[in-house]
């Protein structure tokens, strides 16, 4: 049973416009870099940010008020993907399912600074709580009512995939109705910097895919509504596993779509690291007709967000080409690669 | 009867545990956490790895880095793991030692905070001014997923992975996430469970909300004053009861119901009226058609902090008041995303070898919670019907249901 993309919604460094930011990406476009470092770090880092005013709907809700980026950026991006289907929401039989990658690290790192600077008992009793992985989840949940499945996977930008997974197994089982999946990633020094030590940070823009000059983190948020019927696009994740060879098994997992399709249509997630080794070695069995999109060099890598944007800008293109399958082709830190096919009825 | 209806299901569909694996303070495997249990052991001690003078409490339930480092003997780059990883690997190896031959579909683990002290370090190397010499392999495995990497690549698993972190609820939540893919026909072996390591900040938080006691924990006693943290890894090796049957593996017991619902009351409290935990364990009875007068055990959340004790004990109370009660965070901590899974490998335990562990350090019952605590002492009564509770940060909560085999 294959579920359908019911509505959906992001907000990006390039803005909240479905239409318009699909458009910057085609064109190429590049997001305004800023420029992230605290008095600790030993380098500014760009990074690709989300204007505040964006997400501004947020403000004013009482839950929210004590919130980190991370949680105003989710319940922005569910609240909009929900408003496409009318905003049903039945509190026991609609899922929720969050994924993240490195999570509330803001107020974690606000927070161990305080212990660093002032030792154990300093900590604020405010920042804590919204420092688990789950907090965004919970806050969604709580402003849109849901009651039932509300749950927060982690991991890296594959986790997207995971959660989209997760969301049709509980769609299949009929332990609900409707599954929102939202991921959403907020950027601070910290992360930054562990990065550069890990290799995997740009000194500058542009991102340039397949080239090892490294990436530039983002913000993002991203929202799919799925259910088992409807109009829309359907959505099929097949996932690599853990695997010591991570470029044999998402070559494999490309293979099967190339074998029907002589011309794909490819929304890739190479973002300018090594990692992007995995795809270019998958894409050499790619036709010389494919189409490959490349998300990440106009908004960064805001990963399991990230991922989620892949699937949404692969619903825009399914739904220009109704019957014609397109592919997301996700690629992660853990070894673990992920492919979705999505494709608008004709 | 409950038992009627399960032995009439579909044996593809019927979820059962065939290994167990524990690292916890109550021990480094099966045997040591059994025997930990049948003398319901304090194993809370002061803590060592990072200075809590500014803090209330100061104790902890750790396992000593000597005895990790005496158990990975001979497994190759262990020593440069984070002690997560540590844990879980040794956890997932006895797992996958108990039931041969045992291939995973789907890896199913929770956790909170990953390899959070690496983080730590990283920080402290930041203000430092030396993080360009900091360990690249301490940055790569402060991630969540990196733990488990290094527990199931090492152990030859290659079966895609679910990260659950949900705080508290969390193991609880990859338990029964394997219920539910055997029970949907999604999966027909899955490796489940939890892990978590004591870390700084983790502890400095808990402190800081004041529920953190600076005495003993003293879970569902009407002078408890909060909980003591824990740490650990605790695997389960679940799969459908045709699975099992095909390969000739022994049931330990059934993974026969799952509930989670969520709370909105607040980022940090359960609604006092226990609403959340009595729909999380409802939910668990139904999905196997069992009465809630069946149930003979409960294993409590039970962390010794005001609220929660209050709320589950009101749910447990309307629910199941004829249920056995214990939590066994009084013996070994709070080990958060590790908790449920610990709690799950102690239920199984309980129910093949015939006993309901203890509820140490309790003296009184609070008021207006007439529960039936097993107090301080285990119970040598053989449970069949157990449910197993984990309430969390965000309002999660989720109830497993754990069977007696019928096999």
């Amino acid at each position: 049973m294959i579920p359908v993309i019911l509505g959906s919604a992001w907000i990006t460094p390039l803005g909240r416009g479905r239409e318009s930011v699909w458009a910057q990406i085609l064109d190429g476009a590049t997001s305004s870099e800023k420029r992230v470092g605290g008095p600790e770090a030993e380098t500014v880092h760009p990074a690709y940010l989300v204007d505040p005013s964006e997400f501004d709907t947020t403000s004013g809700i009482r839950r929210l008020r004590r919130s980190s980026t991370i949680s105003l950026l989710a319940v922005a991006a569910a609240t909009d993907a929900l408003s496409q289907i009318g905003h049903s929401v039945d509190p026991l039989r609609t899922a929720l399912v969050f994924a993240a990658s490195d999570g509330g690290v803001i107020y974690t790192r606000r927070f161990f600074a305080e212990l660093a600077e002032r030792g154990a008992g300093a900590g604020s009793p405010i920042l804590f709580p919204e420092t688990v992985y789950n907090a965004p989840v919970s806050h969604v949940a709580a402003c849109l009512g849901i009651e039932g499945t509300a749950t927060a996977i982690v991991g890296d930008a594959s986790a997207g995939m995971t959660a989209i997974s997760l969301a049709t197994d509980l769609l299949t089982a009929g332990e609900c109705d409707r599954a929102v999946v939202v991921a959403a990633e907020e950027i601070d020094w910290i992360i930054c910097e562990a990065y550069a030590r890990w290799n995997m940070t740009a000194t500058s823009a542009p991102i340039e895919p397949f080239s090892s000059r490294g990436t530039i983190f983002s913000e993002a948020a991203a929202a799919i509504v799925l259910g088992m019927e409807g109009d829309g696009a359907t959505v099929e994740v097949k996932t690599s596993g853990l695997s010591r060879s991570p470029r044999a098994a998402h070559r494999k997992l490309l293979q099967e779509l190339v074998d029907e399709d002589d011309q794909p249509f490819v929304i890739a997630s190479a973002n300018g690291t090594r990692l992007d080794s995995v795809e270019r070695s998958a894409f050499q069995i790619l036709p010389a007709a494919s189409r490959i999109v490349f998300p990440k060099r106009s908004l960064g890598e805001a990963f399991a967000a990230s991922t989620l944007i892949q699937v949404i800008c692969a619903t825009i293109a399914s739904q220009e080409s109704p019957g014609k399958s397109v592919t997301v082709s996700s690629v992660g830190t853990s070894g673990q690669s992920a492919v979705a096919t999505i494709c608008t009825r004709g | 009867m409950a038992d009627d209806s399960l032995n009439s299901q579909d044996p593809e569909r019927r979820a059962v545990i065939t290994g167990i694996g524990c690292t916890s303070p109550l021990g480094i495997g099966i045997s040591s956490t059994l025997q930990a249990l049948r003398e319901a052991r304090d194993c809370i001690s002061p803590v060592t790895s990072f200075d809590t003078s500014g803090c209330r409490s100061h104790t902890a339930g750790q396992i000593l880095d000597s005895d990790l480092e005496q158990s990975l003997n001979g497994v190759r780059r262990a020593h440069r793991w984070h002690r997560t990883s540590q844990m879980l690997f040794l956890a997932m190896r006895e797992a996958l030692g108990g039931a041969p031959g045992f291939v995973p579909d789907l890896v199913s683990i929770g956790t909170t905070s990953g390899g959070m002290s690496f983080g730590e370090d990283f920080y402290r190397a930041c203000l430092n001014h030396s993080a360009p010499r900091f360990p690249k392999r301490k940055v790569r495995s402060y991630l969540p997923h990196q733990p488990i990497l290094d527990a199931a690549c090492t152990n030859g698993i290659e079966a895609p992975l679910r990260i659950f972190s949900n705080a508290c609820a969390s193991g609880t939540n990859a338990v029964g996430h394997a219920f539910q893919v055997i029970r949907s026909g999604r999966a027909s072996r899955v490796i489940c469970g939890g892990y978590d390591g004591l870390a700084e900040l983790v502890f400095a938080g808990f402190d800081a909300l004041q529920a953190a006691t600076d005495e003993k924990c003293r879970p569902f006693d009407r002078n408890r004053t909060g909980l003591v943290l824990g740490e650990g890894a605790a695997v389960l090796a679940v799969e459908s009861l045709a699975s099992a049957r095909g390969h000739g593996r022994q049931v330990l017991a059934e993974l026969s119901g799952y509930g989670e619902v969520t709370d909105n009351f607040h980022l940090t409290q359960p609604n006092p009226d226990g609403s959340g935990p009595r729909l999380a364990m409802e939910g668990a009875l139904k999905a196997s058609r069992t009465p809630a007068a069946a149930i003979d055990y409960i294993n409590a959340h039970g962390t010794a902090t005001t609220y929660n004790d209050a709320c589950e004990g009101r749910a447990i109370r309307s629910l199941c008041p004829n249920a056995a009660v214990s939590s066994t965070k009084g013996q070994m901590g709070h080990s958060l995303g590790a908790a449920g899974a610990i709690e799950a490998v102690i239920c199984t335990l309980a129910i093949h070898h015939g006993f309901l562990p203890a509820n140490i350090n309790y003296d009184e019952g609070d008021v207006d919670m007439d529960l039936d605590i097993v107090a301080n002492n285990i119970r040598p009564v053989a449970p069949r019907r157990v449910l197993s509770n984990s309430l969390g940060f965000g309002g999660a909560n989720a109830s497993l249901l754990l069977t007696a085999s019928g096999e």
